[in-house]
């Protein structure tokens, strides 16, 4: 066990002595997020895909999705545990229930947004309903889906910290291991590298965004005459 | 135009869900192919909705349509639209595509090859005068006049048999719609269509269209004819007040000098006069392409009743004030 | 499925369980009353400066900035936190550092959509309202406000929300709450399964009903919206 020397509050050699942790709970940590966006945009595609086509069933997909969302992260990893157990499942099922609201809201008004003279010219000109939705209105959605995505990654790179009650964790496992000994440096190294991944990813799909929409970026020039 | 009908529509009505009273009533049409035909009527009468029964994009609830001789329901929707241009109210090109794209859009779905969408798009800037430097750029990077070409272009990729197209110019300046309306016309004098266009222009629909369909309130036909049956003799009180005050100008506005001139009720030109001594220096000319509406305008424009017909530079005759008015009467 | 639901009902139809400081009653209401101060401080924080800071359109980078710490930030992180550095000052534990944490989470989404809310007030709306001889601070309470009001609320209820659901870490810090029952319950070898479910159940039910109160609220304060249609 360490000890550290003058009570500081952040004792730079404990972190710089455990680079091989770091980079293990940072995999973790990209695992369990990245596992829980792409299995939430799996899902809450699907439920966008029902509620464009049964318009009636919107209401509640969204009730349900706000109910999830308002449901506490700790609460719901709890109340999963008699069916799941302690691990992996149960985290993935609440981080994953935690993205739908917000997945689903941004997709469907992605697609919604789409001027309806567009997709009129496009089913004029003889698209079918799937192509045109993946060859016209999925690419004008996806500034506001690729949005919805970024607060989904970043909302969920916060939470998984909170699993490491439930024996998962990433970076929540330095932030658990200093609370349980009173240790503020692992505390202050979870906490700051999970804030550092959140904003990275955040700043990676934008500029996948940016990528894939030139359109939105080229404005009208001043013509000439 | 002696062909065969390339649309016709049957006792075809529209009653949307949730309303009474018909969008379109019975109606029943015939366009010849090759032919432009004009659908004009108040807002709110049905020429949308019959445009978009057509091609499919709504069905009607009662009624037959035949496209290109086949019952248009034995088609598959989609299979249809790609026959048919459609160019729409609001332009609505794609965004996220470049001006090249948008244009070769229904040739992707035709699966066309590369090389033959490359050359067609060459053909259609060409054929609509758009500057090839337009072609990598967005649609929210072109003007209004612009954008709507190239949704034309759009609608003619395939070489469609058949154009509908819903005021198309009705977002464009008078001037750009005039030069539009001459594009359209040669156009289709080079590749001849079966055209559909709606307008609340009634001078756009008498320049356009070999016949001119007047629709009413509730989706019926008030008239239908060519443009100068419908000036010279309005069936109804409600054509004659759609048609507006300057019929006798607009019924001018169909004929050119050329064609009085070679009329043969021009009696009133003695014959063995030559054309010098009747054109001293001071009259106004026009040609035999004038229409003569502007004919009459540059006649009383210059203070004269008379003005000289020239040909390549020759005058070739006279026109008067009585010539012209010789021309409205039936 | 049935044991399960058994245990809870066990738990909490136990009327002992109920009474005392550590009862469910006592913890229920210690979870309700450091949310409310904590939402109202949160709400003393951020509203003022969004407002005016939005009316004046000034720092609107600050505001985007905030929005993203603010989302970014991990609230087990935040009230992990508090205990060290509340030891190292000699504050001890309990009601106020967990307060503070809490503050600390509730600020960003108040003032994001204050901001935003404000900030998107269409200029022609309030070219107008200056035009009728409207000064500064009436323009703010008589046309941007009522205009941002729904989103305004939005910030308000996620920010009410989110303490709620996290004042049940502050049992990881010394206060007793609803979420004093999940700690423990994981903290025991056994899983005290009972305590668990029960702890978990009261904070979903909690969060839910703040969730629905506001949001009665949100749609009485608005209802002027659903006219317009
Ligand atoms: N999807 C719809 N559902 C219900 N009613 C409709 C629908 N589309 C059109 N209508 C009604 O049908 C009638 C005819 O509409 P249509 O769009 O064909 O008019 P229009 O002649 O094109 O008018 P405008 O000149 O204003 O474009 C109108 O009364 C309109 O309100
Ligand atoms: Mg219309």
């Amino acid at each position: 066990m360490t000890t550290n020397p003058g009570d500081a509050f952040i004792w730079w050699e404990w972190i710089t002595r455990r680079p091989g942790e770091i980079w293990e709970r940072t995999i973790e940590h990209l695992q369990m997020t990245v596992v829980a966006v792409t299995v939430g945009c799996v899902i809450s595609a699907a439920l966008t895909l029902i509620a464009l086509r049964y318009r009636w069933t919107l209401g509640p997909i969204t009730w349900i999705g706000n109910l999830l969302y308002t449901i506490p992260s700790l609460a719901l990893f709890v109340i999963l545990i008699p069916y799941t157990g302690l691990g992996f499942l149960t985290a993935q099922i609440a981080l994953v229930s935690y993205t739908i609201q917000i997945l689903v809201r941004n997709m469907v008004a992605g697609i919604n947004s789409v001027p309806a003279s567009v997709t009129e010219a496009a089913t004029a000109i003889g698209y079918r309903r799937l192509h045109r939705l993946w060859a016209v209105e999925l690419p004008l959605a996806a500034p506001t889906i690729i949005a919805g995505i970024r607060i989904a990654a970043v909302t969920v790179i916060g939470l998984v910290t909170i699993t490491a009650l439930i024996g998962n964790g990433g970076y929540g496992a330095f932030i658990n291991d200093g609370l349980n000994r009173r240790f503020s440096t692992p505390i202050v190294l979870g906490g700051a590298l999970s804030i550092l991944l959140a904003l990275g990813v955040d700043a990676l799909l934008m500029l996948v965004q940016r990528a894939a929409t030139p359109w939105t970026r080229r404005r009208l020039r001043p013509r000439s005459s | 135009m002696t062909s065969a009908a390339a649309i016709s529509l049957d006792e075809v009505s529209k009653v949307f869900p949730g309303s009474v009273s018909p969008a379109v009533n019975r109606l029943t049409l015939t366009i010849p192919q090759g032919q432009i035909l004009a659908l004009v009527g108040p807002s709110g009468c049905g020429k949308t909705t019959t445009l978009r029964m057509i091609n499919r994009l709504e069905e009607p609830t009662a009624g037959q349509i035949t496209v290109l001789g086949h019952d248009h329901r034995s088609a598959k929707p989609h299979e249809l639209r790609r026959n048919i241009g459609y160019v729409i109210q609001q332009i609505g090109l794609f965004p996220h595509h470049s001006v090249r794209r948008n244009m070769s859009a229904v040739l992707e779905l035709l699966k066309w090859s590369p090389d033959r969408i490359e050359q067609r798009i060459n053909e259609l800037t060409d054929l609509l005068g758009l500057d090839p430097a337009l072609l990598d750029r967005y649609p929210s990077e072109l003007s209004g006049g612009q954008q709507q070409r190239v949704g034309v272009a759009r609608a003619l990729a395939a070489d469609p048999p058949i154009l509908l197209m819903d005021e198309p110019y009705s977002a464009v300046d008078p001037v750009i719609r005039k030069h539009l309306h001459s594009e359209l016309l040669q156009v289709q004098a080079r590749v001849t269509k079966t055209i559909v266009i709606v307008t609340h222009d009634i001078d756009e629909a008498i320049t356009l269209a070999d016949q001119v369909v007047v629709m009413a309130e509730g989706g019926t036909i008030e008239q239908q004819g060519t443009p100068e049956e419908l000036l010279a003799h309005p069936a109804t009180e409600f054509v004659r007040e759609f048609l507006g005050r300057e019929r006798g100008l607009r019924r001018l506005g169909l004929r050119t000098v050329g064609q009085i001139l070679r009329s043969p009720s021009r009696s009133s030109v003695p014959a063995d006069l030559e054309p010098e001594d009747l054109a001293p220096e001071d009259l106004a000319r026009v040609t035999a392409d004038t229409p003569l509406r502007e004919a009459l305008d540059t006649i009383l424009t210059s203070g004269q009743t008379r003005a000289v017909v020239c040909a390549d530079g020759q005058k070739i005759g006279f026109i008067t004030i009585e010539h012209i008015a010789e021309a409205l009467r039936p | 499925m049935n044991a399960i639901f058994n245990d809870l009902w066990g738990f909490i139809s136990t009327a002992d369980n109920w009474r005392g400081s550590n009862g469910i009653a006592a913890r229920a209401q210690a979870h309700l009353w450091i949310s409310f101060v904590a939402t109202v401080i949160a709400t003393a924080i951020a509203f003022p400066p969004a407002l005016i800071l939005a009316h004046l359109g000034k720092a609107p980078v600050l505001s985007v900035g905030i929005a993203n710490i603010g989302r970014a930030l991990p609230s087990f992180a935040v009230i992990a936190l508090v205990l060290p550095i509340s030891i190292s000052l000699g504050f001890g534990l309990g009601f106020w550092p967990t307060c503070v944490a809490l503050v600390a989470l509730g600020i960003p989404p108040i003032f994001t959509n204050t901001y935003t809310g404000v900030a998107n007030t269409p200029a022609a709306l309030r070219e107008a309202a200056r035009g009728i001889g409207m000064t500064s601070p009436q323009v703010v309470m008589k046309v941007e406000v009522p205009h941002a009001m729904n989103v305004i609320l939005t910030g308000f209820r996620i920010s009410a929300v989110q303490i709620v659901a996290t004042a049940s870490l502050g049992a990881l810090v010394g206060y007793q709450c609803l979420g004093s029952y999940v700690i423990e319950g994981l903290a025991q070898p056994t899983r005290a399964r009972d305590r668990l479910l029960t702890g978990a159940v009261l904070i979903a039910a909690m969060a839910m009903i703040v969730d629905f109160l506001i949001n009665r609220v949100e749609g009485h304060l608005t209802g002027w919206r659903s006219r317009l249609r």
